[in-house]
């Protein structure tokens, strides 16, 4: 008997240090980085679990919250793996004494210009595909084929230019409005063409603000046009519909990258991904109160 | 109270009229200072209206402009400015950049908005630096209008990308941000005075009215107050007490010193009495206390009379009941004692009637003895019949003895005799009973002068209770012997013993542990008195569960004259009881 208590614990020590520690660095200023790191924590423990008996204890991990006067290079050394959970915390991982350990972000909008030569960089970012925008937006307010948006040349330019041809494949026009600062965008909103049929609020810095965003809804009030954005906090205000990101999803598609470099597939095959995990949501009484007729949409998920 | 004191309240003349003077006075001071106060309260009140009103514009404003001025949309800030240019009581409004350069004023009615700095007061040093501090409003002034300031402020953009996802309203949190330019309100205080104009207008009615009104209940208090009094002064005048004309020394102040006086000596007078009568009842008091004390005390001695008969009397039945029951128990051991005699005096009656018989036989074995021509084995059986009507005879004799009365006389006995005749008499229903006999006599025992039959009847009764006490068998000793003068009768038995409890009680007459009906309760005690009258004594021994031994102790005669051997006092007069 006690040579078998003997060689449990002995098998608990080995496994133990063989276990791979991975260091979770989330900006608790970010609400749903919580939600991103259970998620992600229980999809890698599943992932390692499904792999078989070879360790008891298959992955350890380490919480860091990184705040706005965190040091840049304050998460120490050692672990297999960062996951990084916002920018400021990708900026905290990118700083450390080990450049080589692999990083994986989350709720990083637009990763930082030093990660884009970084192999051993990568993660999910927050920019939903221009092409599945359309989609969803179609699926929503199927009535609506023309549409405004505000961007900022020096941020969204790219994006904006992605979704005008989307647009175009879906049968969608695209009015796009470039503004330079956010006082200009009252003013631009009255510009608009009149048969635009719906406002499109992507997450452009310059263009969201708390009084553009408010010119936005008082717009959709005037002219009846339903307002779409990117944020659910939005429909409470008075936005029609909203494609939001689901963040569990994020911290699981995260997951599944960190086990495949645990699991020893090269750097340079796991480029940044799109967040797969996209939620249609909708305000039928602002619509009504608009005259719009929403789609269909999937159950459970109107508002 | 000091009667000259009370009466410099009085007026000497008109007493009614002053009274009415007073209270009217007391009446329109009061009016003027209620009127004052709330006037003053109300001013305020309708002061403080008018600067929550002047916040609420402003503050309305500032909200309304945040657009216009975030946009720099003077179409858009002009709008905004005309739904608080309605207002009758808004002078002006002006807006500003945050330089504090004019953007926008407007004046007087919608519609008549223009540009007009030249006319728009610049707000003090002090105004702008409260506006600049976020959520602050500054006011300042003036004869006739009051001018409100406040800085219209925009919510910075969020600092990062990723906040802008995780938006939560409200929109518009316009007491923090950044200045996006300064509105000023004024309002007219026209309202105001025309308020306070109002206020006094009313208030002053209100407090004629209130004087007059006073004035009326007053005059009808008074009249109603004077009329008992001018009453009682008749009655006064009338019964003597004052009969001063009224003109010479007055209405009411004579009258009413003379009637304090008197009152005062009735107080006085009421006083004394008061004093008294609380003596009397506090001697009152007192004697009845001590009555009370007395009636308690006779009360607690008579339950204690009354406990000590009720005592008593239960003591008293106690000894009743448990001397009628002594009495039913020695009516019935006299009643057995009276049957134990009626046999006794059958079996000697029996005894004799045996013994002729007994002589006849006897003469036939000797006749037979005697003759001869017996074998020898005949012989001894004859020898050995003629032994037994021997014994026989013995027994007989002994048992006319018992139960033939004492005679009373004494004489010279040997108590080896007297024991072994006894104890002859109840071998058979010892050994019987299984009780093995053994006897211990003394060889040379002094005689003794005795009466036979009596000191028989003794050693019956101790062998007897001995007997008794062995119901299973045991062992009976009886011994004799002589030490110093005295000659000892022991008789031991093996039995359960006397409790130490009862050996105080066994020479009592008709005590007995014996069931009922098996004891007289006398033996015992008859014996003591023989022994007694013997002048000798009896002891017992006893140990619970070993055994019981009663001595007898009689005395030695000393050797005396012959004539003396008959004269032993007291022993042979025949009174001796006998069980």
């Amino acid at each position: 008997m006690r040579g078998l208590l003997i060689g449990v614990l002995l098998i608990g020590i080995a496994a133990g240090a063989a276990a791979e520690e991975v260091l979770i660095l989330h900006d608790p200023a970010l609400p749903p980085a919580r939600q991103v790191v259970d998620a992600f924590k229980d999809a890698l423990e599943t992932a390692f679990s499904r792999r078989g008996p070879r360790r008891l204890v298959p992955v350890t991990f380490r919480e860091v919250a990184c705040g706005r006067d965190t040091p840049v290079g304050a998460r120490g050394s050692g672990p297999d793996l960062i996951l990084a959970v916002g920018t400021r915390a990708l900026e905290v991982a990118g700083g450390g004494p080990d450049p080589e350990i692999p990083v994986v972000y989350a709720l990083v909008h637009r990763p930082p210009a030093w990660t884009r030569d970084q192999a051993h960089v990568t993660g999910v970012g927050m920019e939903v595909p221009a092409e599945k925008w359309i989609r969803m937006i179609r699926q929503a307010l199927p009535e609506v084929d023309r549409l405004g948006v505000f961007f900022d040349p020096a941020n969204t330019a790219r994006f904006v230019e992605d979704a005008k041809r989307a647009a175009n494949r879906q049968g969608m026009e695209l009015t796009a409005v470039e503004v330079r600062f956010p006082k200009e965008v009252p003013a631009r909103l009255e510009e608009l063409p009149p048969d635009i049929q719906g406002l499109w609020m992507i997450p452009d810095p310059t263009v969201i603000t708390r009084e553009t965003v408010e010119s936005f809804l008082l717009y959709s009030l005037r002219h009846r046009v339903p307002v779409v954005t990117f944020s659910e906090g939005y429909l409470s205000l008075g936005a029609t519909v909203a494609v939001t990101l689901d963040f569990p999803s994020i911290g699981r598609q995260a997951a599944s990258l960190a086990w495949r470099i645990l699991n020893g597939e090269p750097r340079e095959a796991l480029p940044p991904e799109a967040p797969n995990g996209v939620i249609l949501r909708v305000n039928p009484r602002v619509a009504r109160k608009l005259g719009v007729r929403l789609g269909t949409s999937p159950p459970g998920q109107g508002r | 109270m000091d009667a000259k004191r009370r009466c410099a309240f009085v007026p000497s003349r008109h007493f009614a009229l002053q009274t009415y003077l007073y209270l009217s006075a007391t009446i329109l001071i009061a009016t003027v200072l209620l009127s004052g106060t709330l006037i003053h309260f109300q001013q305020r009140m309708l002061r403080r209206q008018m600067q929550d009103k002047g916040r609420t514009v402003v503050s309305f404003l500032a909200e309304s402009l945040r657009i216009g001025l975030f946009s720099e949309n003077a179409e858009e800030i002009r709008s905004a400015l005309l739904p608080a240019l309605k207002d009758d009581d808004v002078e002006w409004v002006a807006v500003f950049d945050p330089s504090w350069r004019l953007l926008q004023y407007g004046r007087d009615r919608p519609g008549s908005i223009r540009n007009a700095k030249n006319h728009v007061p610049a707000p003090p040093d002090e105004a702008r630096a409260i506006v600049e501090q976020p959520g602050r409003i500054a006011h300042y002034e003036e004869a006739g209008s009051i001018t409100f300031w406040k800085a219209v402020r925009a919510e910075p953009s969020t600092p990062t990308v990723e906040g802008l996802y995780f938006f939560a309203g409200p929109l518009g949190r316009s007491d923090s941000g950044t200045v996006l330019g300064y509105v000023g309100v004024e309002v007219s205080k026209q309202a105001l005075q025309a308020g306070f104009r109002a206020i006094v207008l009313r208030s002053v009615g209100a407090g004629v009215a209130f004087l007059l009104l006073g004035c009326c209940v007053t005059f009808f208090v008074v009249q109603g107050a004077s009329r008992p009094l001018r009453r009682l002064l008749n009655e006064m005048r009338r019964r003597g007490i004052w009969a001063e004309p009224p003109a010479s020394r007055g209405v009411l102040a004579d009258p009413f010193y003379d009637l304090v006086r008197a009152l005062d000596r009735a107080f006085v007078t009421i006083d004394e009495l008061r004093v008294g009568l609380e003596e009397r009842v506090q001697e009152r008091t007192v004697e009845l206390t001590e009555a009370n004390q007395r009636l308690q005390d006779e009360v607690r001695e008579r339950a204690r009379v009354q406990e000590e008969l009720k005592r008593a009397r239960d003591e008293l039945e106690e000894r009743v009941r448990e001397r009628t029951e002594e009495l039913e128990t020695a009516y019935k051991q006299l009643a057995h004692s009276e049957k134990l005699n009626a046999l006794g005096m059958l079996v000697a009656s029996v005894a004799h009637e045996l013994n002729n018989p007994l002589t006849g036989i006897r003469g036939v074995l000797e006749s037979l003895e005697y003759k001869g021509g017996l074998s020898p084995r005949e012989t001894r059986l004859v020898k050995l019949a003629i032994q037994e009507c021997d014994r026989i005879d013995r027994l007989i004799q002994n048992l006319r003895d018992l139960y033939r009365p004492t005679t009373g006389r004494t004489e010279d006995l040997d108590l080896n005799e007297l024991v072994e005749s006894v104890v002859l008499l109840c071998t058979k229903d010892l050994l019987v009973r299984g009780i093995e006999v053994e006897t211990n006599l003394s060889e040379g025992l002094p005689k003794v002068r005795a009466v036979a039959d009596q000191l028989k009847q003794v050693v019956l009764n101790l062998i007897t209770n001995a007997r008794d006490a062995m119901p299973s068998g045991g062992t009976l000793r009886v011994r004799t012997e002589a030490e110093g003068g005295w000659v000892r009768i022991h008789v031991e038995d093996t039995g359960g013993g006397i409790e130490e409890k009862d050996l105080e009680h066994i020479f009592q007459p008709f005590f007995s542990t014996k069931a009922a009906g098996e004891g007289t309760g006398l033996g015992l005690s008859i014996s003591r008195g023989i022994v007694k009258r013997h002048g000798g004594d009896i002891e017992v021994v006893s140990r619970v569960g070993e055994g019981t031994r009663f001595t007898v102790s009689l005395p030695v005669p000393a050797p005396a004259q012959d004539g003396e051997r008959d004269g032993t006092a007291g022993m042979g007069r025949g009174g001796v009881d006998s069980s």
